[in-house]
């Protein structure tokens, strides 16, 4: 009789928490698997009994942070020592009277609270830690709830002697893994190195960005990478102006550990562009200057700013292509798209996405689907289609009769 | 062996289902599927932790007598799982809403219980929300309790000098405001060595005391204290001196319009309705009003209101922080660049000082499609070249295309700046204007908000907003394409007093978010008191 191996690991993990249950006594915070099967109760993790007893003789008044690692998180600075203390003494104090306040934090955590200078940022950031942390404990308490059903399926399934098909069982297709597909876009992405257009990743904004901004930059740039790997005739991306020790730079390799690895296809360098590549042949992308982009230039290097503005907008990069005397360009959308609301700054990887497209066959209305669809006016305001054609007077149409809705809204509000 | 298959249900379809029977099929396919028992919703999260909330408010409500079952009620509110209030901070809760019922009583033995419990001090953040709750309900309390809050309050603060930050302050100057020892709270404040960051209720707390024991000077200098570091009078505040006025001969209702006077500050619906009903219970009559914007009439009492002063030396100032932080700003590249800058400079030297400074694009943007064609520029030029006055006009170099036509009688008559098309043009108006004297009026539609706020200072920025005020014309357009060039205002947009005793304060109006602003940035409304 044949089991995948799938099940295999099921069974072998059950195994494993039948067993810590019965050893886990000692350690009372454990999430556990409380019979799956057989009981009948909606929450599968409890936790031990024991602390409940607390409540009536508390031994000594608990507080909220009590493992807290203070050389570490200082680095031994005397001042940087007090100003913990404060914050840990605010954030008892939140903590007791019930605001949202996680219960416990990591030691970069601890370094960015302490980064925040105004009390109201703090608090907004707590809440934001808070919110994370429920959403992980929820979601375990979610995955032990699967399984338990899972399981509960497998063993009422009518069992047949003969080989088992279907999912997570037997099959006459052989398994791709994600190795073997994460070689075939690696190699696309070495093909790119060798023969590919490249773009430039401007990396030099860190410090015009907060520490939100900064993390969401970082995603963004891993979201633009694996999107261009699975492209079809992906760039060669190089950031430049890489700090090593920004945050940005950070958090992108600590969600990809082996990017420094010889063999991982990623090229970031130190240098600025302008000793990459000659002057004339960059273009600086950017929303704030006047320059439409007519078509893609396969002769010129595209360099796309590593910035996210959500906070207030500033033409820095206007200002670095201007300082450096580069040509700029913006794209076309107001050429092709009717907008609706939003600014008309794109995301890094929604740039990428574009940028792509319109290299393979400089079709602006293909390549603009990317943009997200509640930023445009209409549905189908993707079709807008040819220049100068009858649809550019319907468009002013359908704007007038947004913006007139909008007032009826508002008086109807009042 | 597929094609058997096919045969077979060809074959034996019809005879199993028959007509009737698939037509109620697909009706039971189509229907929605009700469940047939409705499942709970889950306790967690933010349902399971209001559940929670409201188990504590309506113990707390319910109980009448000082003994009370807490640790039943711990257990109870425990046993919802997954809520946000878990055994450390359930003391904390219990004890903010207590204090939101204002229950000190029940404050009091859930204290008790606590120490009882613990059998040592219960911590800090525990001891600040006792005191805090006995601030809430200070009128009530004994001198036992006083005692007791003061001993904690002083050792609270030799303990933790160190550390001391603007919540633990507040807590601190709250619970010694409860006391007879109340003066120690500014030397309190005056220690902690934090105060550019101490909070708005600490000094309202002091302020409140200070007006309740009688203490005009001391009162007044906190709040003065207060509106520096704040920019915000709140409404306690004012009914407490009030109060204080109903009492003792020798305060005065004026010493609140006085303070609004020498701070320029600009207060909001309420306060004003409130600073009305006082006035009225001790006899002296107020009205709503407006001001005439040319003349600076009042309505009601045909006053003449102030002038509003720029001196040259504050007007130096603003020159030198407008270049510095609007001008250049962070970086010069982000609003123009240092050749043209430099070139601007160069020229104004050359052409100064201008009558009149026109900001060309607003002008043909902001009226556009009020006058038939693009003409408006032209008429408001001649306007200006008639009355023989020295004419800048500024924009940026696409301005040409959209002037066309007329753009050779204006370059004939006035002098001409056009900026490169990437850069801002907003910044070269205003510096033009003010680099050409003090004399300088602009053209623009434009408040210049954003500008304003770059400049930092709430002194700096007073003063640009009464320059900007003097020397900014309007402009109204009538049927018929009849152009008029509105004066500015010149009078004071400020609390004032008049010759004969007449007070004028302005007040702004309550706000919808989203709702319009006045075009011009003038208060909404005035209030004309006969003292």
């Amino acid at each position: 009789m044949l089991i995948s191996r799938w099940s295999l690991r099921i069974f072998s993990k059950l195994a494993f928490r039948n067993k810590s249950l019965v050893e886990g006594s000692k350690c009372p915070y454990l999430l556990k698997l409380f019979e799956p099967v057989t009981s009948a109760s909606r929450y599968y993790c409890i936790k031990l009994e024991g602390p409940s007893d607390t409540l009536n003789y508390q031994s000594n008044t608990p507080k909220p942070f009590d493992d807290i690692d203070y050389d570490s998180i200082t680095g031994g600075d005397e001042e940087t020592l007090s100003k913990l203390k404060r914050l840990i003494l605010e954030i008892d104090l939140l903590y007791e009277s019930g605001e949202q306040v996680p219960s416990h934090l990591r030691v970069d955590q601890w370094q960015n609270l302490l980064q925040l200078s105004s009390r109201s940022s703090r608090m907004k950031h707590l809440k934001y830690l808070f919110l994370i942390e429920k959403k992980k404990e929820n979601r375990i308490v979610r995955k032990l709830e699967k399984r338990a059903e899972r399981i509960e399926r497998y063993e009422n399934e009518p069992k047949n002697n003969h080989i088992e098909y279907g999912l997570l069982r037997n099959s006459m297709f052989h398994r791709i893994y994600e190795k073997q597909m994460n070689s075939l876009y690696n190699y696309r992405l070495c093909e790119a190195m060798l023969y590919g257009q490249d773009i430039l990743i401007d990396c030099s904004y860190d410090g015009h960005m907060s520490l939100k901004e900064q993390t969401n930059c970082a995603k963004q740039l891993l979201l633009m990478w694996s999107y261009n790997r699975t492209h079809k005739d992906p760039f060669n991306i190089i950031f430049c102006n890489v700090d090593k020790e920004s945050t940005v730079f950070k958090g992108l390799s600590k969600t990809i550990p082996t990017i420094d690895d010889p063999t991982f296809p990623l090229n970031y360098t130190k240098k600025n562009y302008l000793d990459l590549y000659p002057r004339e042949k960059l273009v600086y992308l950017t929303p704030h200057c006047n320059e439409e982009l007519k078509e893609y230039n396969h002769d010129d290097v595209y360099i796309i700013g590593a910035m996210v503005d959500k906070m207030k907008v500033e033409p820095l990069s206007l200002a670095k292509a201007k300082r450096d005397k580069i040509r700029m360009a913006k794209l076309p959308l107001d050429l092709y798209l009717d907008w609706k609301q939003g600014t008309k700054n794109l995301t890094i990887n929604q740039m990428i996405m574009i940028m792509a497209d319109l290299k393979i066959d400089n079709n602006w209305v293909s390549a603009l689907k990317h943009i997200p669809k509640r930023k445009i006016l209409d549905v189908d305001g993707y079709q807008r289609g040819l220049v100068g054609s009858n649809h550019k007077i319907s468009a002013k149409r359908i704007r007038d009769d947004f913006r007139r809705n909008s007032v009826y809204n508002l008086l109807i509000k009042k | 062996m597929c094609s058997l298959l096919r045969k077979h249900l060809h074959w034996n379809l019809p005879k199993l289902v028959s007509a009737r029977q698939t037509s109620i099929y697909t009706q039971r396919l189509l229907s929605v599927v009700t469940p047939d028992i409705i499942v709970p919703r889950k306790m967690k999260g933010r349902f399971a932790s209001e559940e929670q909330k409201r188990i504590i408010s309506e113990f707390v409500i319910k109980s009448n007598s000082s003994i009370n079952d807490w640790g039943a009620l711990k257990s109870s509110v425990l046993s919802i799982e997954r809520g946000y209030i878990n055994e450390k901070n359930i003391n904390g809760c219990i004890l903010e809403i207590c204090s939101q019922q204002k229950r000190l009583d029940l404050v009091k033995s859930f204290m008790k219980y606590v120490k009882q419990c613990s059998q040592s001090k219960p911590n800090i953040a525990l001891e600040l929300l006792y005191i805090r709750s006995c601030y809430k309900s200070r009128y009530e309390l004994t001198d036992d309790d006083q005692y007791e809050i003061q001993t904690n309050c002083q050792s609270l603060f030799k303990n933790n000098l160190h550390l001391l930050n603007s919540v633990l302050l507040e807590g601190i100057v709250m619970g010694i405001c409860c006391t007879t020892l109340w003066r120690d709270s500014l030397k309190f404040i005056k220690e902690s060595k934090i105060e550019g960051d101490v909070t708005l209720n600490t000094f309202v707390s002091v302020i409140l005391r200070a007006f309740e024991e009688g203490e005009i000077d001391l009162g007044w200098t906190t709040v003065q204290n207060m509106f520096n570091l704040h920019r915000i009078i709140p409404l306690e505040i004012i009914a407490a001196w009030f109060n204080l006025c109903e009492k003792n001969i020798n305060c005065s209702h004026r010493r609140v319009l006085e303070f609004l006077r020498d701070n320029e500050y600009i207060i909001r619906d309420n306060l004003a309705e409130l600073i009305r009903s006082k006035l009225k219970q001790s006899g002296i009559k107020t009205t709503t009003t407006m001001i005439y914007h040319n003349s600076g009439k009042c309505k009601n009492c045909n006053q003449v209101l102030e002038h509003a002063e720029v001196t040259n030396s504050d007007f130096k100032i603003l020159q030198e922080r407008f270049l510095s932080n609007v001008m250049i700003g962070k970086n010069i590249f982000n609003n123009s660049s240092p050749q043209e800058l430099n070139d601007f400079k160069d020229f104004i030297e050359i052409t100064a000082p201008y009558d009149v400074v026109v900001d060309g694009l607003n002008l043909a943007y902001a009226y556009r499609g009020k006058i038939g064609d693009h003409s408006l520029t032209k008429i408001v030029m001649k306007n200006f070249i008639e009355k023989k006055l020295k004419v800048l006009l500024i924009g940026r170099k696409h301005l040409v295309k959209i002037l066309g036509k007329e753009f050779d009688f204006i370059k004939q008559n006035a002098h001409i700046f056009f900026t490169n098309d990437l850069s801002k043009d907003d910044p070269f108006v205003l510096y033009a204007a003010m680099y050409s004297g003090i004399d300088t009026q602009i053209l623009t539609r434009d408040l210049m908000r954003g500008h304003k706020y770059l400049l930092g200072d709430a002194a700096v920025k007073s003063i640009f907003q009464k320059w900007l005020q003097k020397h900014r014309l309007r402009l109204r357009i009538r049927a018929g394409d009849k152009v008029i060039i509105k004066e500015p205002i010149t009078y004071l947009q400020a609390t004032q007093e008049s010759a004969n005793g007449i007070w004028h304060m302005p007040y702004q109006e309550f706000k919808e978010p989203g709702s319009w602003s006045k075009p011009d940035s003038s208060p909404d409304k005035w209030m004309c008191i006969k003292m």
